[in-house]
């Protein structure tokens, strides 16, 4: 079962750190094809941190783990109204959490900085670690609502560096509600009308 | 928005020179990482507002809630039950909170769990040590938790473990009595009492190093013989008698030997069968397993006597078994056998007891240990 449990592991963080070199090395590839005729399409990865309201699930404190985050956001579908896809994973010793949402969001650029703002909803997992000697699998499939916002930096070409996003992320998970905070860095890469 | 969008003319920003943009993004980013990675090791810092209280009972369950320590609001571990041996009987935390032990009444072995900090969760360290004898019953240890004392209900005898390294249980060794230990009461002075029911008597013993000599002889209880209580002072032992539904009260001398208090017959609910002293050695609450009650005593500090509340009596769950302090001194755990639950109730500044939580537990609880 840990065996099992370990290549689950390994297989979630190879899709995220191949997510990561696809953007990063082929998009600019994939891009020169399709730029003109496609719309804005972002698409971000990086480095995520959670700090989970785990007291309500029977913890001495709050956790703190750490993960990715990939989304793909349509920035301007009307009058800076667009919507984006978000996923995430996060972990740490005593738990995995990993949320699954879509939603609308609305960007603006000052001075050539990107900021934008959304409301997310779809759904959370989350599964125990280590749980001792149980006969339990501890694993639940919940809900999941996130508000937040950031910004871009420009970095060059179609790249720009998302200096940082903030999501309130409410979980209802195992019979409770969770409130915790999202925090996600990384890089943006724009396909189609920049 | 969208006309400061317009106004700032997004276009002609994103076409400025590269490099000082790529310069500036750079840092921007690594100083956020910096910040985030700040933000992991502020936040770790742990929290020391619940401990755990673990039960055992039925065929082989240990389960955990996590108790508030302040307003002794309830938890449930989400992995719990942990699966120990056959007819858990009871259980003792060691003052590190590191380890916990628990007595299989049906294999006769003491089952060692490691005591995950963060989430409570525990893992068995096997194998199970033997107990000794059959049918363990009781167990207590020391406050520097170097030895486990295991009173065996079906050999008669009392063993004594050292605990090793990692919780490990080592070098047994034994005294032997002649019927039946239902129970152990081991003081801050280094003295160990232990009913007998069956004689409806109470043995005493010396401690020193872990070994038991014992001291006199047995002290005879009248009305019958149910759980013992002993305050942290180490200066009163008081008796439940389920017979005659009384308390029976001891001064303890500076031998260890017991002297009853006189005059003392201060009556319960039906059939009392635990107690506990509160951490101030002021209040005395004794289980009535017949009628679902705990009685609430004073104990006068310099006689020992006790003073029921105006209220007597608080309800709890249907046949009360025993009778747990919380380490922080402001609740009490009451174990319910018919009711299958545990009873949480508040002790109010006055010593009072409050009804405040019921915990259903799901199976017959015997006994429930806390961490600190």
């Amino acid at each position: 079962m840990a065996i099992l449990r370990m290549l689950l592991i390994q297989r979630r963080a190879a899709v995220l750190w191949s997510a990561l070199v696809f953007f990063t090395f082929l998009c600019p590839l994939v891009s020169a094809q399709t730029t003109s005729k496609l719309p804005a399409i972002d698409v971000f990865g990086g480095y995520s941190y959670l700090r989970f309201e785990s007291k309500t699930l029977g913890f001495s404190d709050q956790l703190n783990l750490n993960g990715g985050n990939v989304s793909v956001s349509l920035p301007d579908l009307y009058e800076g109204l667009g919507a984006t896809l978000d996923i995430s994973g996060h972990i740490t010793g005593e738990m995995e959490e990993f949320n699954f949402m879509i939603g609308p969001e609305y960007t603006f650029e000052w001075k050539g900085i990107r900021f934008y703002g959304h409301g997310l909803f779809g759904k959370a997992r989350d599964r125990l670690r280590h749980p001792g000697s149980t006969q339990v699998e501890p694993s639940h499939l919940g809900r999941a609502v996130a508000f937040g916002g950031g910004l871009d930096f420009p970095a060059g070409g179609r790249f720009s560096v998302r200096a940082i996003q903030a999501d309130y992320l409410i979980t209802t998970e195992f019979g409770s509600t969770q409130h915790n905070v999202r925090l996600s860095t990384g890089l943006v890469y724009r396909f189609g009308k920049k | 928005m969208r006309f400061l969008t317009k106004a700032c003319g997004e276009k002609n920003a994103l076409r400025g020179p590269v490099g000082p943009r790529v310069a500036v993004a750079a840092s921007v980013a690594l100083t956020t990482l910096g910040l985030l990675s700040g933000c992991s090791s502020f936040f770790s810092s742990s929290s020391s507002g619940s401990h755990v209280a673990y039960v055992v009972g039925g065929q082989t369950a240990v389960s955990a809630w996590r108790i508030n320590n302040k307003s002794g609001g309830v938890t449930s571990l989400l992995s719990a039950p942990y699966v120990a041996g056959n007819s858990p009987s009871s259980v003792v935390v060691h003052p590190s909170g590191q380890f916990l032990y628990v007595a299989n009444a049906l294999d006769s072995t003491i089952s060692l769990f490691s005591i995950n900090s963060t989430s409570g969760a525990l893992t068995e360290v096997l194998p199970r040590t033997p107990a000794g004898g059959l049918s363990p019953g009781s167990m207590t240890m020391d406050s520097g938790g170097k030895f486990l004392f295991v009173a065996n209900q079906g050999s008669n005898d009392i063993w004594t473990f050292q605990v090793g390294t990692g919780g490990a249980l080592t070098q047994p060794s034994s005294v032997s009595l002649a019927a039946s230990p239902m129970g152990l009461a081991l003081t801050s002075s280094g003295f160990l009492y232990v009913p007998v029911p069956n004689f409806s008597a109470i043995y005493v013993f010396s401690v020193s190093s872990g070994t038991l000599t014992p001291v006199g002889q047995p002290i005879l209880v009248n009305g019958g013989l149910g759980g013992i209580a002993v305050d942290s002072g180490a200066k009163f032992l008081y008796a439940t008698n389920p017979s005659t539904a009384t308390v029976s009260g001891f001064s303890i001398q500076s031998g260890g030997s017991l002297m009853a208090l006189p005059g003392l017959t201060a009556g319960t609910g039906s059939v009392p069968v635990a107690a506990a002293v509160d951490l101030t050695g002021s209040f005395l609450y004794v289980a009535n397993s017949g009628s679902g009650t705990v009685s609430q005593f004073k104990i006068d500090s310099t006689t020992g006597a006790l003073t029921p509340f105006i209220t007597t009596t608080v309800t709890v769950g249907t046949n009360p078994v025993f009778v747990v302090i919380d380490p922080g001194g402001k609740f009490v755990f009451v174990g319910n056998t018919g009711s299958k639950s545990v009873t949480e109730l508040t002790i109010n500044s006055n010593g009072s007891l409050n009804n405040t939580t019921t915990i259903d537990v799901g199976f017959v609880p015997r006994l429930l240990g806390l961490t600190n």
